[in-house]
């Protein structure tokens, strides 16, 4: 029975390997007869027992052998579980037996199930529609157990939730075994997947700019990384989220994304399994700080309890104009890469009003243009091009080529010379501006026996009464001197402002300074006047003449003083007040009854010493100055 | 096939081969930059010939360099004409050409031939826009844009510093006062007896009369010139350069209403990122940069 089975098996093999089919397997299992007519309908739960939230897949297959289509495949599950899927697949199988050699062809569906509570279940058998019939497989049970419960399972494959769909009674993994992730006996480590440190300690997700400061058009290669441990996630859930690249053009650079080998490097401390998810060549549409956006997957952890979700990094890629020194006409911005030019134009002679063809290919690496600036002139009307490309991925790079077809109707009889096409472009490895032309050619346009109307070049062709423009004033030829006019702003900021209020306000600061000045001078002249001044004068000039022996010029120097401090000391002027009534009259005005009596008996002394010379030597002047002082204290407190 | 007609297909593709090898000339050498001066030769020459292509290439590369000649303005509006006389016009070539009349009158205010080449632009503009069932559009400033524009902010700026001016001089005008008369011999005559000061100083008239004109004058100048200067500093002339452009919000949101016909002149204000705030007449709102051409 062994070897029976071990034959069985190579025979499984040899077919499988002869088919080329991924995934096929073989169906030997006994009494599984097939009709002619309804296709065979199976159906297989991955795990027979799981725990509460655990993903689990149930695998439906159609298969005959005649090839009947079946369709539309249905599961019910219980009430509780939580169904998606049907992942669809086509399948062929071979089968050996006592009567010979089947090939049963097919479909395959494939649904993940989670449970959410305990219990015992039973799935109603899936079913495939099949010449307007449903045709059922056989009813499947199913245990669920509290989370926790079971031991911890080796993970299925990355891209099938709940494990490959291919499972094969021999095992899983079985034919291809050893091309499990975690099988790493070959992984050599890579020192340029080396990062610094790990975002995360199971799985997360890296990218990678081969550039950080490029020009418009100029590429940029971005690889996406997935880095794992042995025991990272369970699988992989659903498909990635990609980057977003609203402001790139993106080309992507490998055909079998996500199978690349996995390679071993270490983040931080620890040791990963790194696969290559994608990698794909960008070109900025602009300039500025772009942002591509994050790569994103979503994971089902080990525990099978929770998803994981991890991203890579927003990269930022400075795009820049290229120098804007020594570039050459007609350049247009994301014009980047290395690019050649030829050309073929048919026929080289055509009537007046006829049409030549005009083919352009632009071939070579980078972002190769999208439109092309064809040589314009009058009389050569150039229409919309017809495009055809080939573009493909040669090892990091986008080569390949884009033709431009034209239809170029020639108006002016004669030798028409078509010009040069030329695209100017920047080298990002040269780093410079290159050309690259193709010569058109002339091409000899007979005169027709009907002219067409050609539009005239300039405007000294007849006016048209066609043509809006047919009186333009023709275009200059030399250039008169011109000076620009000053671009600067007069009184520019807050000039302006100190030119508007500096008039006025320094013209009120005059009026106000000469106010004051005004005012002082007239204080000044007031304090020059006042009885005080005078009469501290009038003192002095007593002294003087006193010490000229003049006494009665004296006493009347003193008699002024003393009136005049008795005026600046009461108000009251002595002269119109009788000599009798003058001490009481100071005495009412405020001034001290002795000083007013000393006053009006000095007054007196003085008034003698008008009319007795011998009395006018009685008039003391140091009394005089001290009641003067008195008087003039007095007024003072 | 028979022998002779492939023998014609063989001839056929050599011929092919050989046309290709013969143009593919893949000259891929430097460029190097022109000088203004040969900028400006190559783009006579090549309106002479009607190469309007290359025309366009060098004076839009002398635009671009910041070289100024209202007759290099005038020749690239006339090239833009070219190309939309050749029935190679793309879109917006009329307004490019009218932006580039435009500018040369704006740099020659008395060009006569760049005011009728923009007439002949903008009716021709006009037209289309009827022919397509589009109603005239008139466009009409609000108030403080037509006072702010009825002269230069540099005029309104001089306007403001001379009536301060003057209200200086009618301040210190009129400090002079009433010239003095000898004093009564009946003493000093009663306050507000306008004999007894005589009659006022002529200057302190002039200074008074001053004080009051110049001062309403400087009230109104002074906000005017302001704003002209503000506007000057903040906006600059533009014009449509597609066929139509409808006003948004920042958002990008359209605002509704009429669109903006190509080569109307618009005021561009603030810029950001790949949309500039425009203003025509007295709507207002943001429109692509690519879809208007500002004036120097």
């Amino acid at each position: 029975m062994r070897a029976a089975h071990r034959t069985s098996s190579l025979a499984i093999l040899s077919a499988c390997l002869f088919l080329g089919v991924p995934g096929a397997a073989v169906i030997c299992a006994p009494g599984t007869a097939i009709a002619q007519t309804a296709p065979q309908v199976t159906a297989q739960l991955s795990e027979s027992e799981v725990e509460v939230g655990e993903p689990f897949t149930v695998t439906l297959k159609a298969l005959s052998e005649d090839g009947s289509v079946a369709s539309d495949p249905q599961i019910r599950a219980p009430s509780g579980f939580s169904v998606s899927g049907p992942m669809m697949s086509t399948q062929s199988y071979m089968q050996f037996g006592t009567g010979g050699r089947r090939i049963l062809h097919g479909i395959g569906a494939t649904w993940t199930l989670v449970a959410s509570a305990p219990g015992t279940f039973n799935i109603p058998a899936p079913s495939v529609s099949w010449n307007g019939q449903r045709v059922q497989a056989t009813p499947l049970s199913v245990k669920v157990v509290p989370q926790g419960t079971l031991p911890r399972r080796q993970p299925g494959g990355f891209l099938f939730p709940g494990g490959s769909p291919f499972n094969s009674p021999f095992g899983s993994g079985w034919p291809f075994g050893g091309m499990d992730d975690d099988d790493d006996g070959d992984v050599l480590e890579d020192p340029g997947l080396t990062l610094p440190r790990a975002p995360a300690n199971d799985v997360f997700l890296h990218a990678r700019a081969d550039k950080k400061k490029v020009v418009v058009g100029e590429q940029v290669t971005i690889s996406i990384y997935r880095y794992r441990t042995r025991t990272g996630f369970a699988n992989v859930d659903g498909v990635g989220r990609p980057m977003h690249l609203q402001d790139f053009l993106r080309y992507p650079l490998l055909d079998d994304a996500g199978s690349q080998i996995m390679q071993v490097a270490r983040a931080g401390s620890k040791k990963f399994y790194v696969r290559l998810l994608d990698k794909i060549a960008v070109f900025p549409l602009r300039t500025g700080t772009l942002h591509t956006g994050a790569y994103s997957e979503s994971y089902i952890a080990y525990n099978r309890r929770t998803k994981l979700k991890r991203s890579t990094q927003d990269l930022v890629v400075q795009v820049v104009e290229p120098p804007a020194e020594n570039r050459p006409l007609g350049y247009r911005l994301g014009d980047v890469g290395q690019f050649q030019i030829t050309s073929l134009v048919q026929p080289r002679r055509v009537e007046q009003g006829g049409s030549v063809a005009v083919s352009v290919k632009v071939t070579g690496t980078g972002n190769i243009p999208t439109s092309l600036r064809m040589p314009e002139k009058t009389g050569v009307e150039w229409l919309d091009p017809e495009k055809k490309e080939s573009l493909e991925a040669r090892g990091d790079d986008i080569v390949g080529h884009r033709s431009f077809g034209y239809v170029v109707r020639l108006t002016t009889p004669g030798t028409v010379d078509l010009g040069t096409v030329e695209l100017p472009y920047w080298n990002p490895r040269a780093r410079r501006y290159e050309v690259a032309r193709s010569k058109l050619g002339t091409i000899d346009v007979l005169p027709s026996k009907t002219p067409p109307p050609a539009p005239s070049a300039s405007a000294s062709a007849a006016p048209d009464k066609d043509d809006p423009f047919a009186g333009l004033p023709p275009p200059r030829t030399t250039l008169s001197s011109y000076s620009a006019p000053a671009a600067a702003q007069l009184l520019p900021g807050a000039r302006f402002a100190l030119a508007v209020a500096a008039p006025p306000l320094l013209a009120l600061a005059g009026i106000g300074v000469a106010t004051l000045a005004r005012r002082a001078r007239a204080r000044f002249a007031g304090r020059r006047s006042s009885p005080r001044t005078l009469a501290l004068e009038a003192l002095r000039d007593a002294k003087k003449v006193k010490a000229a022996g003049d006494e009665r010029a004296a006493a009347a120097a003193v008699e002024r003083a003393i009136i005049l401090a008795i005026e600046a000391a009461s108000g009251v002027k002595a002269r119109g007040v009788l000599k009798e009534a003058l001490a009481s009259e100071l005495a009412r005005s405020g001034v001290a009854e002795p000083v007013a009596a000393r006053a009006s008996e000095l007054l007196a002394a003085c008034d003698r010493a008008r009319f007795d010379p011998l009395a006018a030597a009685d008039v003391c002047i140091p009394d005089a100055v001290a009641l003067v002082d008195d008087l003039l204290k007095a007024k003072v407190s | 096939m028979s022998r002779s007609a492939l023998a014609g297909t063989r001839a056929s593709l050599c011929a092919l081969a050989l046309a290709f090898v013969v143009h593919a000339g893949a000259a891929r050498a430097d460029e190097p930059a022109l000088s203004d001066d040969a900028l400006v030769q190559k783009s006579h020459a090549a309106l002479a010939a009607g190469e309007y292509g290359s025309a366009l290439d060098a004076l839009e590369a002398l635009a671009d360099r910041g070289v100024l000649h209202p007759g290099l303005s005038y020749n690239r509006g006339l090239a833009y004409l070219m190309r939309v006389r050749a029935s190679a016009e793309r879109p917006g070539d009329l307004g490019r050409a009218a932006a580039a009349f435009e500018e040369a009158l704006r740099l020659a205010p008395g060009d006569r031939d760049a005011e009728k080449a923009l007439d002949l632009v903008r009716a021709e503009v006009t037209r289309r826009r009827a022919r397509k069932g589009g109603s005239g559009i008139d466009a009409r400033p609000t108030i403080d844009r037509v006072i702010a524009g009825l002269v230069s902010d540099r005029a309104w700026t001089i306007a403001s510093v001379v009536a301060s001016f003057l209200l200086a001089i009618g301040l210190v005008f009129r400090r002079f006062e009433r010239p003095a008369r000898a004093p009564s011999p009946d003493g000093p005559r009663p306050a507000g007896d306008a004999a007894a000061s005589g009659p006022a100083h002529p200057l302190h008239v002039a200074g008074t009369v001053l004080v009051a004109v110049s001062l309403v004058a400087l009230l109104a100048l002074l906000p005017i010139a302001w704003h002209a200067r503000t506007l000057r500093l903040t906006t600059h002339p533009g014009v449509i350069v597609a066929t139509e452009a409808h006003l948004t919000d920042d958002t990008g949101r359209t605002l509704g209403g009429d669109p903006i016909p190509e080569a109307a002149a618009v005021e561009v204000g603030e810029r950001r990122g790949a949309i500039v705030h425009v203003r025509w007449g007295a709507a207002e709102g943001w429109l692509p940069a690519a879809s208007v051409r500002v004036l120097p």
